[in-house]
This record gives structure tokens, C-alpha cells and sequence, in this order.
């Protein structure tokens, strides 16, 4: 067990290193740079300020100064943004594109697990179909219709959240429920899944013959095991979110990650797009690594074996 | 097998073999069977047909006004609701929204596609290999892959549209460079059971190369994981292409996509709600149709893993 977390704990290092050198190579290799927009300044003075970021170097120093100073967590200075640094920037965007994450995440978990568990619990009735086609729904409507959907119903029409804008508490909530209902109706299909998988095995057989209740088995005997492949997609479902965010942010206009990871691509803002990926690499490692985690908790095969084969 | 005809040794047949069903005519035959995978499958046929078959509407005299040129603009006739002329209504500029639609369709259909097969062509391939070779290759492979498993795709699809320029094939290419890891690891399981059948044994005692023996003997076997998982990632990177062009990444005007649409309509919502609402059902039609029949073809290619 420790063998394998250990596996993936080097594993995501390596993953992290490969991100941001491919990152790092794919920005210099494309045409374009920092100060080719503004034309005014003279060809002596951007040579100047090429010197004084380091971009006069040649590219490998270049690439071990960034991961020289990316171990200290120093990011370097913001060529779009004058004046700040990449840490300031996205200290200032990450909180909000956390808290909008994490409250679709939790949307996620708190619509799509209960209507899993109905819909398996009623398997092929009136209950299961009908919350199923609502969940297939959920997955066709992509976010960037129900986003301006529930921006100008719940925002404008019913007035109950500001339309756009990051000013008051309740702010996140919209964003959140647009980026959950997709991951709702996914976690619903796959928990559902998982749960008439349990149902089938000869332990729930076992239980029922001796007489357990219904609602005993579902909750000691199979959401254990059932919620494994939830478990396991949470992953990937992490990284959805964040392309997610990139969406949800332009349609509420919330000052997030995502927005000035666009503006910099488009700016190229070299420091400031490997900041970003940077960090959003170091979450999505971490989030798979937590995952991994709870995956051995929650699957006793997993616990004995040294390097088990992934589910 | 097609390759025991060419072995001079063989007995020459006198009469016709019984013909036994394949496994792919088995499939469609109990495809057929589930109603709600045949109507997405004909949903989905005729919106195709209708995107790439309409943009010639206007060489064919009687159905050039049901489809006029989607950027001729009518000042005059402005948000017009659906009519004769306009079958969906026109814009804000006065151009029709259905032959918009239709227009649009083709180059979100047309991504989906072509980046789906180059996706399914990498994935397949190098599925295939990694299984087929086995140990040391096979594992620094797979750790390869596990590692791509964990990138964020869609930054570098951003970072590789928006700083290469944007071209429409370029858009693709980055797409399906993303989009085939789990596509390989799907056909590295087939082929890792599929070597050790007793043809994969007969073709190597025959000699053959194991190039020879991955692309004719082993990788049309994988025919329907590939087919499931084609069905289900056309949905998935239309869904992408969307997402890039709505952020105004993606497809650039004078192009338009269902996402560049989307986006045209949500921005002009509150004055305007045709614009978003139609783009949107038709967008999601076709990715309900894609992934119901993907379901429909998983239960029909492998019935024991029917979904319930």
C-alpha cells in the first residue's frame, strides 16, 4: 500500500515537471512574444528589457532559472501586469475560482449521489427513468447554455442572486450550481452504476437471505464499494472543473484564475500562463493523489497488493 | 480469416461454408432492437445530413431561399420571428438563423470528426503496441500515458490554439493530440486478451512480422470498444471545440460553429432568445443522440454489460 502511494506521489512529481517544461517550450516555440504589440518602443529598449527578464538567455538557462526559482515559489515578475508579480495575481484569482470550484464540486456530490442511489435503489421503474433522462439532460446541456440561462432567470427575471459580478457572499452560488449540474448528472449515472453492480454480488444475496432491511444493505453493505467509480472520476472530474471555470468565469465575469489564464495566452504573458498551469497542475496532482488515497481506503484489494493495476 | 487463402497447402472448399454471423452484424442486429439508440442514430443521420448536404442547397434553384447565404444581412428584416422566409427567424442583422445553424453545424461536425479520428488513430496504434509488446515497453508506455492521464488538456489545447495562430486544422489536431489516452488504454486491454487466442499463435507460427500481426490480425478484433468509444468521444470534443470557441478561441469569424453561435446568442439574450435557444437545441440533440447510441452500441457489441 505504501509502495503504491509512494509510486504515485513520485509519479506526480514527474507529472508536474513534464507539465510545466511542456508548457514552458510550447509558449517560447510559438511566434509572437511579450513586447512585440506595443510598436513604440524602440528595438535597443526591448532588447533592454529582454535582458533585464532573462529572455536575452538562451532557452535550457532560461528553463532552469523558472524551475530553479518554481521550487522557491517565486514565480517572477507579470509582463501583462505591470507591477505585480505572478504570486500577487494569482493570489488574487485562485480564491475565487476555488470557492466556485469547490461549490460545484459539493453541488456535484450533493445532487448527483442521492438521485444515484434512488434511481439504483428503484432500478427500472418510473423513479430510475425518469431521473435518468433528467440526467442525460444535465450532461447534453453544456455549461456555457444553462451559465446565461441561470444568469438571466435566477439573476435578472427573479432577482434572487446578482446576475454577473464577484461583490457579495451568495456571488458564488451561481457560478457553482452551473459548473455542478453537468458533474450532478454524470456522478448520478456512474453511482448508479456502481450501486447495481454491489446489488449483484452474492454478499447483498447473502444479506438479504438472512433477512437485513433494504435501506440496511444499501447503506452498511453497498455504498461502500458502490461509490468507488465516484471515487475514482472525482480525478478527472477535478480537472473538468477547472476547464469548467475558464466558462463560468467569462459568463459572470468573475475576476478568477481562468480569466487571466485567457487574457495571458492571448497576451503572451509567458510568466503568468506558466504560473497558472503551474498551479493548476499542482491542484490536479493533488487532488489525484487524494483520490488515490481514498481509493485504497475504500477498496481492501487495493491495501494488499504492492502495485496493483488500475481500476 | 483472410489471411488462410493465400496458403497453397489449403483444401480447395467444393461448396459454400455455412456463414455464420459476425460479430459486427450480430451487434447491429441487436441494436436494432433498442429503440431509443435507433432514433438517436436517425436524429443524428439527419442532422449530419442536413449540415453537409444544406450548404449545397444553394446551387439547387427551388431550395435556394430555404437556406440562404448565412452572412447576407437584411437591415430591414431584423429579430424577426420564425416565418416563411425565415424558417427559425432572422438576427439582429437580418440573417437567418436556420441556415446559420446549418452552416455552423457542419464546422462543429466536421471538428468533431476529424479530431476524433485523429485521436482514435493515435489511441489505437499505440493501444496496440503497448499491448502487443508487453513488459518494459508496455509498462514506460502505459507510465506515459498515466502521466498524460493527469494533465490539464484543455489549458494546452488553449495555449496550442491561441499561440500557434488559429487555424481551423490546427484546432483539431490539438484536439485529438489530448483526446486519445483513454482510447489506447481501452484497446490495450482488448489486444493483451486478444494475443493470447489461438490465431494471434497460428499467424506467429506462420512467421508473419508483428507489424503484420498487430494491424491485420489484432486491431480489427478491437473493432467494437473502438466503435463504443468513437461514438462517445465525437460528443466529448464537440463539447471541447464549443467550450474554445465560445471563449473565442476556437473557430474565428467568418467560420462560425455551434459554439461561436452559443456564444453570439447568450450575449444577445435578454433582446433576443432565438439566438441562443436554437444553436443550443440543436447542439444538444446531437450530443443526447451521440451518447445514447454510444450506450445503445455498448449493450449491443457486449451484451453482459448491459447497464443495469
Amino acid at each position: 500500500m505504501f509502495r503504491f502511494l509512494l509510486n504515485r506521489l513520485l509519479q506526480s512529481i514527474v507529472a508536474l515537471i513534464a507539465i510545466i517544461s511542456i508548457t514552458f517550450f510550447l509558449a517560447r516555440a510559438a511566434p509572437g512574444g511579450p513586447f512585440l504589440e506595443e510598436k513604440a518602443i524602440p528595438p535597443h529598449i526591448v532588447k533592454q528589457m529582454e535582458a533585464y527578464y532573462g529572455l536575452d538567455k538562451p532557452l535550457p538557462v532560461q528553463w532552469l532559472t523558472y524551475m530553479g526559482n518554481f521550487i522557491q515559489g517565486d514565480l517572477g515578475p507579470s509582463f501583462g501586469n505591470k507591477g505585480y508579480t505572478v504570486n500577487e495575481v494569482i493570489a488574487q484569482g485562485l480564491p475565487v475560482s476555488l470557492t466556485i470550484g469547490l461549490g460545484g464540486l459539493l453541488i456535484a456530490l450533493g445532487i448527483g449521489v442521492p438521485i444515484g442511489i434512488i434511481a439504483a435503489a428503484r432500478q427500472n421503474q418510473f423513479a430510475d427513468y425518469s431521473l435518468m433522462s433528467l440526467a442525460m439532460m444535465g450532461i447534453c446541456l453544456p455549461t456555457f447554455v444553462t451559465g446565461p440561462l441561470l444568469s438571466i432567470y435566477l439573476g435578472i427575471k427573479f432577482g434572487w442572486f446578482n446576475a454577473t459580478g464577484w461583490n457579495e457572499p451568495s456571488d458564488w452560488f451561481l457560478p457553482s450550481l452551473t459548473l455542478g449540474v453537468f458533474y450532478a448528472a454524470y456522478i448520478a449515472r456512474l453511482s448508479r452504476g456502481g450501486i447495481l453492480d454491489i446489488l449483484r454480488q452474492d454478499y447483498v444475496r447473502t444479506a438479504r437471505a438472512k433477512g437485513v432491511p433494504e435501506w440496511r444493505i444499501m447503506v452498511r453493505h453497498t455504498l461502500r464499494g458502490g461509490l468507488l467509480p465516484v471515487v475514482i472520476y472525482l480525478g478527472p472530474a477535478i480537472s473538468g472543473l477547472i476547464s469548467g471555470s475558464f466558462i463560468v468565469e467569462n459568463i459572470f465575469e468573475l475576476p478568477g484564475l481562468g480569466t487571466h489564464f485567457i487574457v495571458a495566452t492571448t497576451n503572451r504573458d509567458y510568466t503568468l500562463i506558466l504560473g497558472t498551469v503551474a498551479v493548476y497542475a499542482v491542484l490536479i496532482l493533488t487532488m489525484n493523489f487524494l483520490v488515490d488515497i481514498a481509493q485504497v481506503y475504500l477498496n481492501p484489494r487495493l491495501r494488499s497488493s504492492t502495485a496493483p493495476e488500475k481500476a | 480469416m483472410s489471411d488462410a487463402a493465400s496458403i497453397d497447402s489449403m483444401p480447395v472448399v467444393p461448396e459454400k461454408v455455412e456463414k455464420g454471423t459476425s460479430l459486427t452484424r450480430d451487434a447491429w442486429l441487436r441494436l436494432q432492437k433498442n429503440k431509443l439508440a435507433m432514433i438517436c442514430l436517425w436524429v443524428f443521420a439527419a442532422i449530419a445530413a442536413l449540415c453537409f448536404i444544406g450548404p449545397y442547397f444553394k446551387y439547387i434553384p427551388g431550395l435556394r431561399e430555404v437556406l440562404p447565404d448565412p452572412n447576407a444581412t437584411h437591415l430591414s428584416e431584423r429579430s424577426q420571428l420564425p416565418n416563411a422566409t425565415y424558417l427559425l427567424g432572422s438576427d439582429h442583422l437580418g440573417r437567418d438563423i436556420f441556415s446559420r445553424v446549418v452552416h455552423g453545424g457542419r464546422v462543429s461536425l466536421m471538428v468533431g470528426l476529424l479530431a476524433t479520428l485523429v485521436s482514435i488513430t493515435i489511441g489505437v496504434v499505440y493501444g496496440a503496441i503497448s499491448g502487443y509488446a508487453s513488459g518494459r515497453t508496455d509498462a514506460v508506455m502505459m507510465r506515459i500515458v498515466d502521466i498524460l492521464y493527469s494533465m490539464p488538456f484543455m489549458i494546452m489545447v488553449i495555449i496550442l490554439t491561441t499561440m500557434f495562430g488559429n487555424q481551423l486544422w490546427l484546432l483539431f489536431v490539438a484536439i485529438g493530440a489530448v483526446e486519445w489516452v483513454t482510447m489506447a488504454r481501452i484497446v490495450r486491454g482488448q489486444i493483451m486478451s486478444l494475443k493470447k487466442q489461438e490465431f494471434v499463435e497460428a499467424a506467429v507460427s506462420l512467421g508473419y512480422s508483428d507489424a503484420r500481426i498487430i494491424f491485420r490480425h489484432l486491431i480489427p478484433n478491437t473493432i467494437g470498444p473502438v466503435i463504443v468509444y468513437t461514438t462517445l468521444t465525437v460528443p466529448s470534443v464537440m463539447l471541447l471545440e464549443a467550450v474554445l470557441s465560445y471563449l473565442g478561441l476556437g473557430v474565428q469569424p467568418p467560420d462560425s460553429s455551434w459554439g461561436t453561435l452559443i456564444k453570439e446568442g447568450a450575449d444577445r439574450m435578454q433582446s433576443d432568445p432565438a439566438l441562443l435557444v436554437f444553436p443550443a437545441i440543436f447542439f444538444s440533440a446531437t450530443l443526447f443522440c451521440l451518447n445514447f447510441l454510444g450506450d445503445g452500441l455498448r449493450d449491443a457489441f457486449d451484451p453482459k454489460s448491459s447497464k443495469d
